[in-house]
């Protein structure tokens, strides 16, 4: 199999990504390597992070999810995937491009979010918030208007330095809910995921995939308020933007666990200090998704024009 | 917790702290709470990066502000006791 390209990493994987792009860069020696193997069981010594993560005193991680596969992330480098499942399952790509990637994030020195982020006018807007609040919704509603996507779940940020934070490419697929499809007309791609009644769908976003970095302009943390007919902004400051983003940090505990609380409170203290930080206040009203889009499209464009203080 | 005007105190070691607009945020290195300083209280806290006498530490500000030393002294003591209650803060 080719190489292939995630967020501007060369990744070389036995696991088959169908998500992700070809790699057409230069001929570096893969920055991510996936293969499949055997993970070993728990050590005594690891620290167990989570009921799924444990990193050991080297720093690897071990993560499992039962009946689906196993995962040793050594260096921010490595991955080794003991699957329990047939290597193409869907399950498995869904774990090694969520809490997997997380984990390989926090390794390599990155501050990881849990948002959708678009290009705008040069830049990049994140939208922020946990799962369910309607992050991919309204990116697919801001994606139908023009504006590119970078990333749908997980944004990676890189902090090149002098004021420049850069969000980075992902891959050209969002994830989305039957019923935000519906309301986009867009027909669904392949099912990822059925839990109950919700079944989650493949939207391949094509030539909309915005595939270089871009400054992070501004990042939106998202609040569902269903007492609302329009959404509305408002500017974070101090401890409420640094206490949105670390909640909205991806695998915030595995961060902590393995970059270390300190490290990890200065890359996001870094990112507050340097892009300007938004509730945003949106109406969960699928009829009017197209109109809500472009409400909050007006109402980030107006934000980030206004003089900085 | 009475902190006397001998007392010589210092940033505790661990406790982190980033700018944020025009903010300072402190965080322990229990990383339970963060806290927001104020411009005049993150002047305190950048001051407390080497020991400083409590008595010393206020004469510098009543000088910097030029403020009124029983008003300044009542607040700087204020804010050191907040400080020290969270265990942000060496005392000696």
């Amino acid at each position: 199999m080719s190489d292939l390209f995630l967020y501007g990493w060369r990744i070389r994987t036995d696991l088959p990504l169908p998500e992700l792009l070809p790699w057409t860069g230069d001929d570096r020696v893969p920055d991510i390597v996936v293969r499949l193997g055997s993970v070993p069981p728990r050590n005594d010594e690891d620290r167990l992070v989570t009921p799924f993560l444990s990193v050991g005193g080297d720093g690897a991680a071990r993560f499992e999810i039962a009946e689906v596969a196993a995962f040793l992330i050594s260096g921010g480098r490595d991955i080794v995937v003991e699957p329990a499942v047939a290597t193409d399952a869907p399950d498995i790509a869904l774990f090694l491009l969520g809490s997997v990637l997380g984990v390989l994030c926090h390794q390599r020195g990155f501050l990881p979010l849990h948002a959708s982020s678009l290009a705008a006018g040069g830049g990049a807007w994140a939208l922020a918030g946990g799962s369910g609040v309607g992050k991919s919704t309204l990116a697919a509603a801001l994606i139908d208007l023009g504006q590119r996507m970078l990333a749908d779940d997980v944004t990676i940020l890189d902090d090149e330095g002098g004021g420049r934070m850069l969000a980075l490419p992902a891959f050209p697929r969002q994830k989305l809910w039957r019923d935000a499809l519906e309301a986009l007309d867009i027909a669904p791609g392949r099912r990822l995921r059925s839990t109950g009644a919700m079944d989650k769908f493949e939207r391949l976003v094509g030539s909309r995939f915005q595939n270089a970095a871009l400054p992070l302009r501004a990042v939106c943390h998202l609040v569902s308020d269903p007492r609302l007919t329009e959404p509305l902004i408002e500017k974070l400051r101090g401890v409420a933007a640094l206490d949105a983003l670390m909640s909205n940090t991806y695998r915030r505990i595995a961060g902590e666990a393995i970059a270390g609380s300190g490290p990890l409170f200065r890359r996001v203290a870094a990112v507050a200090s340097q892009v300007p930080q938004f509730e945003l206040r949106i109406p969960h009203d699928l009829d009017r998704l197209d109109r809500i889009a472009v409400a909050v499209r007006a109402l980030l464009d107006e934000a980030l024009a206004e003089p900085v203080e | 917790m009475h902190l006397s005007d001998t007392a010589i105190l210092a940033q505790k070691p661990g406790v982190l702290a980033a700018a944020i607009d025009d903010l300072v945020v402190i965080m322990s290195a229990e990383r339970a709470e963060y806290y927001e300083l104020n411009p005049i209280a993150a002047d305190i806290w950048k001051r407390l990066a080497n020991p400083r006498q409590v008595a010393e530490l206020i004469a510098e500000l009543v000088g910097c502000y030029e403020g009124d030393p029983a008003l300044v002294g009542s607040d700087v003591r204020h804010l050191l006791t907040e400080l020290a209650g969270r265990d942000l803060l060496d005392i000696r």
